[in-house]
C-alpha cells in the first residue's frame, strides 16, 4: 500500500463523518420504515409524520452523531472562538488598543529577556565556558588598581600545564604585523596561538578549519586562520577564500579557515605557536580550563604558588607583591552590562503589567456595557462555567494574537538594539531569538491572558437577572465592586507609569550630566593617529625623536592641518597609566597614583588646556629628555594645597627600561629620577567620563618611548577627511611606516566610549518604554472615561435639559476620575521615590534630581487631562434631546 | 400478542452488536433485526437508536460501509469487527452471568435460605 492510502486511510479511521453521510444514511432509514408504515396501512402525509416523530428530523441528525461521538465540546468552543471574534471585529478600535497592549508588553518583554539570556546566560560561543578564566592577578605593589593579567615565558607556560587544578591552557602571543604584497600595507594583529585551541574552545569555523593539534608538526605550507572582521574587511566576505595565500610580513600564509562572528578571541588573524621560534615566545598570554569542580580559591593557591615561584627567577616580570585573583571569562560582562540589564528587565516587566492592566480595564469597561447580554444568556440557560468560559476564550483569542504580533515586534527590537549599539556587548554574544525565549514568551501571553481574563469574568458571570430584564433596554451604570475595581486598575497602572517615567527621567539626566559635562578638552576636529614603530628599527631614543619630528614637520604641510601635537597614549577621555609617584620632602606612600602622560608641549595648545602657572618645556628640553614635568590642576591642589607647586619636585619610581626585551622601551639614562614641575594645567578628563579626574602628570615624551608614538591633529574641516592625504604624506618619509588602524575621530571617539553607549541605550530603551506605558495608560483613561460618560448620556441630556451648564457637566466628569488620577500619581511617586533610595543604596549612583519628579508630574497630570477632556467634551456637546433618547 | 419490554440503560448497544453478528445490516434493518428476534417485545423506536449506532461505530466495534440495500437503494451496511466480536463475547457473559445471580436470589423461597 502506498504512503499516500496509508494516510488516507487513517484519516478515514479517526476523521469523524461529514454531516451528508450522516444526514443520508438516516433518510434511508427514514425513507424505509415509512415505506413500512404505508404498508401497514397509513396513508402517506401520516406515515411521512409518524416516521419524523419517532426517528427524528434529518437536519437534526448531524448534532445527534457529533454529541455521540463526543465533539460537542469543540463544537461549542469554536462557538465561543467565532462569537468572540465576532465581537471583537465588531469593535475594531478596542480589540486593536487591548492586541497592541499586549503586543508591546510580550514584545519588549521578549526582545530585553533574549538579550539577557545571549548576554547572561550564554555570553560566549567557547566549550565550557564556565570554567574558563583570565590569567589575573591582583598588584599589591599598586593597591586598588584594577586586575592585572600576567603573561609566561614558554618553559613557564609549559610548566603551567602541569598544574593539577588546570584541564588544558590556550597559550597566545600578539604580534604587530602588516599584510604585504598590495599597494598599502595593512595593520594587523597577528596571533600565534597553541594547537590546541580547536579542541579547547571546540567553535566550529565557519569556514575551513581552526588552528589544530596536526599544525604543530607538519612541515609544509604556513597555516592561516582568519577572523570574521577580517574576512569581511579585506575579503569583503568572499566565501572562496580558503587555500589562498595571505601575505605577512613578506611571509606567505595559506589561508585554511575562517571563524564565526562570534568567535572574538583575537582580533585579525591566528596563526600556529610552531611558526614562532621558542626563543621568541617570551610573552605567552595563557587562557586556561579549570578542571571539572575546582574552585577559583583552589586554583588561585596552586597558580600563585607557581607564580611566586616563577617570580623567584624572573623578579623583573612581576610585581614585587602580588596575589592571584583569577577571573571567569564571562565576569566581566555581569559587571559592566548586567545590572543595566536586569533594570531594563524589571522596566518592560513593569510596562507587561501595565499593558495587561490596560487589556484588563478594556475588558472590564466592555463587561460592564455587555451585563444586559449575559443577563440573557443566564435566563436562558446558560451557566456561570459556560460564560466564564466565553469571557476566558475571548481574551485567549485577544492574548494568543497579541503574543503572535509581540514575538514579531520582540525579533525586531532584539536586532535595532544590538544593532545600534554593538559596542555595549561584548563582541562574543550575539543575540538570537531562541526556544527558551519563545517559550518565555508563550507561557507570559498565556498567563496574561487567564490573568486578564479571569478578573473581569468572574465579577460579570452571576448577573442579577431580574435587575437586568428590569432595566434592560436602558444602559446602567456598573455595579460599584465593578467600578471599584476598574478604578483600583487604573490607579494601579497610573502608578506603575509613573515609576517608569521616574526611572527614564533619571537615566536621561544621567546621559545628559555625562555627555554635557566640561572634558576640560575641545575634542571637535581633532583626530588620533596612532603609528607603531617596526621591530628592530629605530633603536635608540635620539633615532625615534628625529624620525616623529621629521613626520610631524612633514604633516604640517598638509593641506587642512592646523595644529599636531605628540602624546604616547595621552588622548583623552582616558588617558595615560597608572603608575605611583613620590613628592620631594613629603613622606612616600604606596597608595599614591596619578596619570603620567608622555607628551609633547603643543599638546596643550592642539587640545585646548589652558596653562594656569608657570612654563611649558621647550623643543631642545623635549628633544633631551629633559628632567621636567607639568601637572594638573587636581595633583596641585591635593598636594600642593599652598600654591607652591611649581618648583617642586616629583618622581615616577616605577618608571624602568625593563632587562627582558629592550629594544621595546627607550629612555634617558636617568628615568626614575627627580623631575621639576614647571606648570600647572587646567584639568581635563583623564579616567573616563563617568568618574572624577585624577591627578595627572605631563612629561616630554622624549624622556621615555614605547614601540609607538601619536599624533594628536587638529583639522580646519572633518578630520577623517584628511587622513588620506596624511598618510600619503607619512609614506613619502617611510614606504614602510603604515598607521594603525583605529585611527579616531575624538568626537566619535566620546559617542563610542562603552559607558556612553551604554547610558545613552539605557536612556533610550528606559525613555522607550516609559512612553509607551504613558501611551498605554492614557488609552486606557481615555476609554474608560469614554465609557463612563457613554453609560451617563441620558443623565448628561437630562441635567443640561434642566438648565445646567457644559462647565458643571464637565466638572462631574472630570471629579469621578480626578480622583483615581491623583490616587494613582500619589502612590507611584511614593513608589518611585522609595525604589530610587533603594537604587541609589545598591547602586552607589548619583542622587535624584528634584526637578525630574515635578517634570515626571507635570507632564503625566498634562496628557491625563487631555485623556480626560476630550470624551468629556464630547459628552457635553450633545444636544440634550438626543442624548435622552440614547441608548 | 405478550407485552413489551423497557430496556435498562446500556442494553441497546449489546442488543446491536448481537444483531450485527449475525450478518452485515443497514441502519433499519438492526432495527427490525432486534424486533423479530425479540419477538415483537422491544419498542425501541427513539433517537437512541442511532446515537448508539454512532457510538459503537466511534469505537471501532462495528464498521459501516456504503452498499446496495435489497431493494436496490444505497444504504449503510454496518458488520462486527474483531474488536466488536470481543465485545459482544464479553457483555454477553457479564450479562448471563448478572442475570443468573440475580434471578438465583429472587427465586430464593423463605426456607432455602
Amino acid at each position: 500500500m502506498s504512503l499516500h492510502a496509508r494516510i488516507r486511510k487513517l484519516w478515514r479511521s479517526i476523521a469523524p463523518r461529514t454531516p451528508s453521510d450522516v444526514e443520508e444514511e438516516f433518510r434511508t432509514t427514514l425513507d424505509a420504515y415509512q415505506e413500512d408504515l404505508i404498508r401497514q396501512g397509513l396513508s402517506e402525509e401520516e406515515a411521512r409524520c409518524k416516521a419524523r416523530i419517532d426517528l427524528g428530523r434529518p437536519a437534526a441528525q448531524n448534532e445527534t452523531y457529533r454529541d455521540a461521538v463526543g465533539l460537542r465540546f469543540f463544537d461549542e468552543l469554536s462557538g465561543d472562538i467565532r462569537y468572540g471574534l465576532r465581537g471583537l471585529l465588531k469593535n475594531p478600535g478596542f480589540s486593536a488598543v487591548a492586541i497592541v497592549s499586549l503586543a508591546l508588553g510580550i514584545g519588549a518583554t521578549t526582545s530585553m529577556f533574549s538579550l539577557l539570556y545571549a548576554v547572561l546566560l550564554h555570553p560566549v560561543p567557547y566549550a565550557d565556558w564556565q570554567r574558563l578564566t583570565y590569567p589575573s592577578y591582583l598588584n599589591d605593589d599598586q593597591p586598588g588598581s584594577p586586575e592585572w593579567w600576567f603573561s609566561l615565558n614558554w618553559p613557564q607556560y609549559q610548566q603551567l600545564l602541569e598544574a593539577s587544578t588546570i584541564e588544558d591552557v590556550v597559550g597566545s602571543t600578539n604580534v604587530n604585523s602588516e599584510v604585504t604584497g598590495r599597494d598599502l600595507p595593512e595593520d594587523v594583529t597577528l596571533t600565534y596561538i597553541t594547537e590546541n585551541v580547536d579542541a579547547f574552545l571546540r567553535v566550529p569555523a565557519m569556514l575551513g578549519r581552526n588552528i589544530q593539534r596536526s599544525d604543530a608538526e607538519s612541515t609544509g605550507g604556513q597555516p592561516i586562520v582568519l577572523s570574521f572582521d577580517f574576512w569581511m574587511r579585506h575579503y569583503n566576505g568572499d566565501r572562496a577564500v580558503l587555500n589562498r595565500t595571505l601575505e605577512i610580513d613578506h611571509k606567505p600564509y595559506t589561508v585554511v579557515g575562517v571563524m564565526p562572528r562570534d568567535y572574538a578571541w583575537e582580533r585579525d588573524l591566528y596563526v600556529p605557536m610552531s611558526l614562532l621560534p621558542t626563543r621568541e615566545r617570551l610573552s605567552v598570554l595563557p587562557v586556561m580550563k579549570l578542571k571539572p569542580g575546582v574552585s577559583l580559591a583552589a586554583a588561585d593557591a596552586e597558580i600563585g604558588a607557581l607564580l611566586h615561584h616563577f617570580a623567584k627567577d624572573a623578579p623583573q616580570q612581576f610585581p614585587t607583591r602580588f596575589r592571584m585573583r583569577l577571573e571567569h571569562i564571562a565576569d566581566r560582562i555581569l559587571l559592566s552590562v548586567g545590572h543595566t540589564l536586569v533594570e531594563l528587565v524589571v522596566a518592560v516587566l513593569l510596562l507587561l503589567v501595565v499593558g495587561c492592566t490596560n487589556c484588563s480595564i478594556l475588558l472590564l469597561a466592555r463587561g460592564m456595557s455587555r451585563q444586559s447580554e449575559f443577563a440573557v444568556r443566564s435566563a436562558l440557560g446558560a451557566s456561570r462555567p459556560r460564560i466564564v468560559r466565553q469571557l476566558l476564550v475571548e481574551s485567549l483569542v485577544l492574548a494568543v494574537t497579541g503574543s503572535l504580533l509581540g514575538i514579531l515586534l520582540a525579533f525586531w527590537m532584539a536586532k535595532l538594539i544590538f544593532g545600534l549599539f554593538p559596542d555595549v556587548f561584548m563582541h562574543e554574544s550575539v543575540i538570537r531569538i531562541n526556544l527558551p525565549v519563545l517559550a518565555f514568551s508563550v507561557v507570559l501571553a498565556v498567563i496574561s491572558g487567564l490573568l486578564f481574563g479571569l478578573l473581569p469574568s468572574l465579577g460579570m458571570a452571576r448577573p442579577d437577572i431580574a435587575q437586568m430584564m428590569q432595566t434592560l433596554g436602558r444602559k446602567v451604570a456598573g455595579g460599584k465592586g465593578q467600578a471599584r475595581s476598574l478604578n483600583l486598575l487604573i490607579a494601579a497602572q497610573i502608578a506603575l507609569t509613573v515609576v517608569l517615567m521616574g526611572a527614564a527621567g533619571v537615566a536621561i539626566s544621567g546621559f545628559l550630566k555625562m555627555t554635557h559635562r566640561d572634558f576640560g578638552y575641545d575634542p571637535a576636529h581633532l583626530m588620533s593617529v596612532p603609528l607603531p614603530f617596526h621591530r628592530h628599527s629605530l633603536f635608540t631614543r635620539e633615532q625615534r625623536v628625529e624620525y616623529i619630528e621629521t613626520l610631524r614637520r612633514k604633516i604640517a604641510t598638509v593641506p587642512g592641518v592646523t595644529q599636531i601635537a605628540i602624546s604616547a597614549d595621552a588622548t583623552p577621555p582616558d588617558s595615560g597609566e597608572s603608575r605611583p609617584f613620590e613628592i620631594l620632602g613629603a613622606p612616600f606612600t604606596q597608595k599614591q597614583f596619578m596619570r603620567a602622560e608622555f607628551t609633547d608641549a603643543a599638546y596643550f595648545a592642539a587640545l585646548r588646556i589652558p596653562l594656569l602657572e608657570g612654563r611649558l618645556w621647550d623643543a631642545t628640553e623635549n628633544a633631551r629628555g629633559a628632567a621636567v614635568c607639568i601637572i594638573n590642576q587636581t595633583l596641585a591642589r591635593a598636594y600642593f594645597p599652598h600654591g607652591n607647586a611649581v618648583g617642586s619636585r616629583i618622581r615616577l619610581p616605577d618608571l624602568e627600561i625593563p632587562a627582558v626585551n629592550p629594544g621595546e622601551l627607550v629612555g634617558v639614562p636617568d628615568t626614575t629620577g627627580w623631575l621639576q614641575v614647571i606648570g600647572v594645567v587646567a584639568d581635563s578628563l583623564d579616567n573616563g567620563l563617568d568618574k572624577p579626574v585624577l591627578p595627572a602628570v605631563y612629561v616630554p615624551y622624549a624622556r621615555f618611548m614605547w614601540e609607538f608614538t601619536q599624533f594628536l591633529i587638529r583639522t580646519d574641516g572633518p578630520p577623517l577627511a584628511a587622513l588620506h592625504p596624511i598618510q600619503l604624506a607619512i609614506q613619502s618619509i617611510n614606504s614602510d611606516q603604515q598607521t594603525e588602524r583605529n585611527v579616531r575621530d575624538l568626537e566619535q571617539w566620546i559617542a563610542q566610549e562603552p559607558e556612553v553607549q551604554q547610558q545613552r541605550l539605557f536612556s533610550i530603551l528606559f525613555g522607550l518604554f516609559s512612553s509607551l506605558a504613558l501611551a498605554l495608560a492614557l488609552v486606557g483613561l481615555y476609554s474608560v472615561v469614554s465609557y463612563s460618560v457613554a453609560q451617563r448620556t441620558n443623565e448628561f441630556g437630562i441635567r443640561m435639559a434642566l438648565g445646567a451648564q457644559r462647565a458643571h457637566v464637565l466638572s462631574i466628569v472630570s471629579r469621578s476620575i480626578g480622583l483615581t488620577v491623583v490616587c494613582g500619581l500619589a502612590a507611584g511617586l511614593v513608589l518611585f521615590v522609595a525604589l530610587h533610595s533603594l537604587l541609589i543604596h545598591i547602586a552607589d549612583s548619583s542622587g535624584s534630581n528634584p526637578f525630574i519628579l515635578v517634570g515626571v508630574v507635570a507632564l503625566f497630570l498634562f496628557s491625563a487631562a487631555l485623556a480626560c477632556t476630550i470624551p468629556a467634551m464630547r459628552a457635553t456637546s450633545i444636544d440634550p434631546m438626543q442624548a435622552i433618547r440614547y441608548e | 400478542m405478550t407485552k413489551p419490554v423497557e430496556l435498562p440503560q446500556g442494553t441497546l448497544e449489546v442488543l446491536i452488536l448481537k444483531a450485527v453478528s449475525l450478518g452485515p445490516l443497514h441502519g433499519y434493518g438492526i432495527l427490525l433485526r432486534i424486533q423479530q428476534i425479540s419477538g415483537e417485545r422491544l419498542e425501541i423506536l427513539q433517537g437512541s437508536f442511532y446515537t448508539a449506532i454512532y457510538r459503537l461505530e466511534r469505537q471501532g466495534w462495528i464498521r459501516g460501509e456504503w452498499g446496495e440495500s435489497e431493494n436496490n437503494r444505497r444504504a449503510r451496511f454496518y458488520s462486527l469487527t474483531a474488536a466488536g466480536t470481543r465485545q459482544l463475547k464479553a457483555e454477553t457473559a457479564k450479562w448471563i452471568d448478572m442475570a443468573a445471580v440475580v434471578a438465583g436470589i429472587l427465586n430464593k423461597k423463605a426456607d432455602e435460605i
